[in-house]
């Protein structure tokens, strides 16, 4: 009897350390897993839906609009309009997805002397501030980095940001100047043959993170 | 012979016209066609461009103004074999001068780069953008440009031929200065 009770104070204690064990480990991995989610501190953190979305540059060649699009992106985005101090929206894009609908304008735009792909892989943006529109509801300006090309500017883009629970879009139009970050050297930095302005025009379709 | 009768002054002074534009216009396309890829050869296909469409539009003159005048390029004199290799040659001439343009136009639309003219304005896209229709009006137009080099020559050749060993004067149609 003695034994058995010895056993069964075993047992439990065995049990007991058990489940100690396992919350403690869940703990370190709810917060390895889910960190972003906590410093995001409750607030909607969003996929970006790639097939419903868009990224396009246009920039006026001899005068005539040439549109490039970015089929691929990938991004941190914690948004709530609740909680703008703690929004992020940082969104990488990969240069070789560029599509200019014309081939040699592709090899053209991931040579050296535009976005130089082999070098600079990658175009980034980091916001460190998004505000309120004072006047539009559902509109923010979102200020950041843009990296391009070793190239670091700081923006400030109008964004508008409509949420419908669990999915929302973010959209937006900026102009950009080509020759802050380089693109097009040499011959292509004559901006009557190539303009210098560069519109470019996002609207991405956002999915709440499960 | 002597009197054969002169095209309106406006035929003769767009034909006259053309035609340096079009040997520019040639030698252009030809040599914009084999540079590699780069600023020049987006400078060049430019120009190239712009050009084809004041081409286009000085070719839409000369036809309105010939379908208005009922000019015929037709003579008399000619045995009806020579009148319908004459109908035949002028009529390809025009239909390559007017092709040009638009395939080039179709061509430069499915590459996504539509013709501007001199950077001032730009045309609109004829066709959405398309790799694959891209290269077959890239094949057609490099057909027309060696078909109406065809053309020209025969054209010009016949031209001499009126001139030196019929004597029939018909340059005389196309001349500036002659009799009305």
């Amino acid at each position: 009897m003695l034994f058995i009770n010895h056993l069964d104070g075993n047992l439990k204690c065995s049990l007991f350390n058990s489940i100690l064990k396992f919350s403690v480990i869940s703990l370190v991995l709810n917060f390895l897993l889910f960190s972003n989610r906590l410093k995001a501190n409750g607030i909607d953190e969003w996929d970006i839906d790639l097939n419903k979305s868009q990224l396009m540059v246009s920039v006026k060649a001899d005068g005539t609009p040439f549109e490039t699009i970015f089929t691929r992106m990938e991004g941190r985005i914690i948004l709530d309009k609740n909680n703008l101090q703690n929004s992020i929206i940082d969104v990488l894009v990969p240069v070789e997805s560029l599509e200019t609908g014309n081939k040699d304008g592709d090899e053209l735009a991931l040579s050296e002397d535009f976005f130089n792909q082999v070098k600079w892989p990658h175009a980034k943006f980091t916001s460190h501030l998004i505000e309120k529109d004072k006047l539009n509801v559902e509109h923010y300006w979102v200020s950041g980095k843009l990296q391009i090309k070793g190239h670091t500017q700081k923006i400030r883009v109008p964004v508008l940001f409509k949420n419908n629970g669990k999915t929302a879009m973010l959209s937006g139009k900026s102009i950009l100047q080509r020759l802050d970050f380089s693109l097009g050297t040499g011959e292509w930095t004559n901006t009557q043959w190539l303009s210098n302005n560069v519109e470019v025009t996002f609207s991405l379709s956002l999915k709440i993170k499960k | 012979m002597n009197n054969v009768k002169s095209y309106p002054l406006l035929s003769r002074i767009l034909h006259w016209l053309m035609v340096p534009l079009l040997i520019l216009q040639l030698i252009l396309g030809f040599w914009a066609a084999e540079l590699p890829i780069g600023f020049e050869r987006f400078f060049w296909l430019s120009r190239h461009k712009s050009l084809g469409m004041l081409l286009l539009f000085l070719l839409l003159l000369r036809m309105f103004w010939r379908f208005i005048h009922k000019m015929s390029f037709l003579l008399q004199s000619m045995s009806p074999l020579q009148k319908r290799a004459v109908t035949i040659v002028h009529l390809s001439l025009y239909a390559c001068m007017l092709l040009m343009p638009l395939s080039g136009w179709l061509m430069a639309s499915a590459a996504k780069l539509p013709p501007g003219f001199f950077g001032l304005i730009s045309f609109p896209a004829l066709i959405e953008p398309d790799n694959s229709l891209k290269d077959i009006f890239n094949q057609f137009h490099t057909f027309l440009v060696w078909l109406f080099c065809f053309l020209i020559t025969i054209h010009i050749m016949a031209a001499f031929y009126h001139q030196l060993i019929i004597k029939d004067n018909v340059i005389n149609r196309i001349k500036f200065g002659s009799r009305e």
